[in-house]
């Protein structure tokens, strides 16, 4: 996917859910029954999604807060967006839309050296949802179908 | 059996309400058909709840794994199971019929007239439950069994075609899914995990299936920890986290028997369910060692080591969340963000620690007192 400086992205909400704690995301799409660890700078850029920053914004919160003698930052944020992308768990945000304000990473990881995000993918529990296969979610969380699903 | 929902169909609060009170209506008729009708109360999630079976089957079937929170007579309950059989009174279930005429023609319609917090389930193309925040119908096709509450006159009505057709083994945990959504009411939420400890503090045990949570658990009954439960529990994530104990059964593979001799002398009372466990009721075994709820101190993540010694070492709160989060939220995807969110905010708060349970049984209560004094001793620094 093409990406700019000025692009943003936010959450597939309401399917994708997160936590993050002890610098570690963890991502649950409640619509596939995939789950996720967010690790090391990940946490960072998912709070910048999680705050519709662009992601010249997101590498200059990266580039502030850790300690960084890699020119890869740029590459690192590109390269995890687009696996969130192809995993569903992000969208791109509607142009024009003015970005949220942005959030510092997590305490416990400022000022730490830098570590290239890593995204690790579990499927073990998905056939859990597959018994259940009607699991969409509205805003308040609780899973409903899309109008028109009923008659596909 | 009524005549099952399409998954076309929708439902209509007042079609909900109309089925629900002829329900309610056909329990009475069948309590008063009944020879002995049984009625029972328990305390669940700090709330009185009674259970009123039409024969003393249908009351052991649904009972019995929660005698060791049965309490005296209080009179007016909380919340009221209506609870019959077929067979046994002839009195039907509660015709879905209202469900089958069409009167909405869009899931997106149903939200807007069932309430925001809707949740339809569909299995086999088939609906099987409709879950609001104050109606709940759940269609059991395969055990011909249906049940309908409504929370805003705390009933719930209960049918089934035949107490002894294949619900046996679903006694050790009964109606588990209506009352984590009634008692999600009072902040609780059923999770996935066993609890042991003291009076003043225990322990959650988290952790997939076959993880050992079980095992880790009953272990602790041949020891001077108490036993909240070993595979469900209610959990309070308030400020101070409590696992309340909701059924005081244990299960266990019968190949894992031998390890466990208290319960081993006691295996021809237990029942076998069809995966090759047996569940005992311990209130009949062991209600010494049993304690309604503790104060959670700290959270253990179970793994089977398979060695003979068991390790606990400090665990990172994500590996505990990772685990304990994936499952509870993905069970009952109904929740939404509500669970994930208030496990993150229990395990920011506790310490954590991985228990690498070993075949020495003896080891694992020690290696969890343990725990529970690092903790203690944590707090009081």
């Amino acid at each position: 996917m093409p990406l700019t400086e000025e692009s943003a992205f936010e959450l597939n909400d309401p399917a994708v859910i997160s936590e993050t704690i002890d610098g570690e995301t963890i991502i649950i799409n409640l619509a596939s029954g995939t789950y996720y660890s967010l690790k090391h700078s990940g946490a960072t850029i998912w709070s910048g999604i999680q705050h519709a920053a662009s992601v010249a914004q997101i590498a200059a919160l990266i580039r502030s807060n850790f300690e960084i003698d890699s020119e890869d930052v740029e590459r690192d944020i590109s390269s995890l967006i687009d696996l969130l992308f192809e995993e569903d768990l992000i969208r791109q945000k509607a142009p024009g839309e003015p970005p949220a304000r942005l959030a510092a990473p997590p305490a416990e990881m400022r000022l730490s050296r830098y570590q290239a995000p890593i995204l690790e993918k579990f499927t073990d529990l998905a056939t859990m949802l597959l018994l259940d296969p009607v699991h969409d979610v509205n805003e308040e969380g609780w899973p409903h179908l899309p109008a028109g699903k009923l008659d596909a | 059996m009524p005549e099952l929902p399409k998954a076309r169909s929708a439902l209509s609060p007042e079609s909900f309400d109309e089925i629900f009170s002829r329900g309610l209506a056909a329990h009475a008729r069948a309590e008063a058909l009944a020879v002995g009708p049984i009625r029972r109360q328990f305390r669940i999630a700090g709330a009185t709840v009674e259970f009123r079976a039409t024969s003393i089957a249908l009351a052991m079937l649904f009972c019995d794994a929660l005698a060791h929170i049965e309490i005296p007579d209080e009179g007016e309950p909380d919340f009221t199971f209506h609870i019959w059989d077929e067979a046994s009174s002839g009195i039907d279930g509660p015709s879905l019929n209202g469900w089958e005429n069409t009167e909405l023609s869009g899931l997106s319609e149903i939200t807007e007239h069932v309430g925001l917090n809707c949740y339809l389930q569909v299995a086999h193309d088939r609906i099987t439950a409709l879950i609001g925040s104050d109606r709940y119908l759940q269609v059991d096709h395969d055990r011909a069994m249906v049940s309908a509450a409504h929370k805003p006159t705390g009933n719930a009505v209960v049918w089934l075609r035949s107490h002894n057709q294949g619900l046996k083994w679903e006694c050790g945990s009964p109606l588990l899914t209506m009352i984590n959504w009634w008692a999600s009411e009072f902040g609780y939420l059923a999770v996935h995990a066993g609890s042991v400890g003291r009076a003043d503090g225990g322990v959650l045990i988290v952790g997939r299936s076959g993880s050992g949570k079980s095992h880790a658990a009953i272990a602790c009954l041949e020891s001077d920890l108490f036993y909240v439960g070993d595979d469900h529990c209610l959990l309070s994530t308030n400020e101070h986290p409590i696992s309340t104990s909701l059924y005081s059964t244990a299960k266990l593979f019968l190949t894992d028997l031998h390890r466990f001799p208290t319960l081993q002398k006691n295996e021809k009372e237990a029942l076998l369910t069809p995966e090759g466990k047996a569940v005992f009721f311990l209130k009949g075994i062991l209600p010494d060692r049993l304690l309604p709820g503790v104060p959670v101190r700290a959270v253990l993540l179970s793994h089977f080591s398979g060695r003979r010694d068991t390790q606990v070492q400090p665990a990172h709160p994500s590996e505990a969340l990772l685990a304990m989060g994936s499952y509870n939220v993905l069970r009952w995807p109904s929740f939404g963000r509500t669970p994930l969110a208030r496990f993150a905010s229990m395990l920011r708060s506790l310490p954590c620690f991985r228990i690498e349970t070993g075949t020495d049984i003896s080891q694992i209560p020690r290696a969890i007192a343990s725990v529970l004094d690092r903790a203690q001793a944590s707090e009081t620094a």
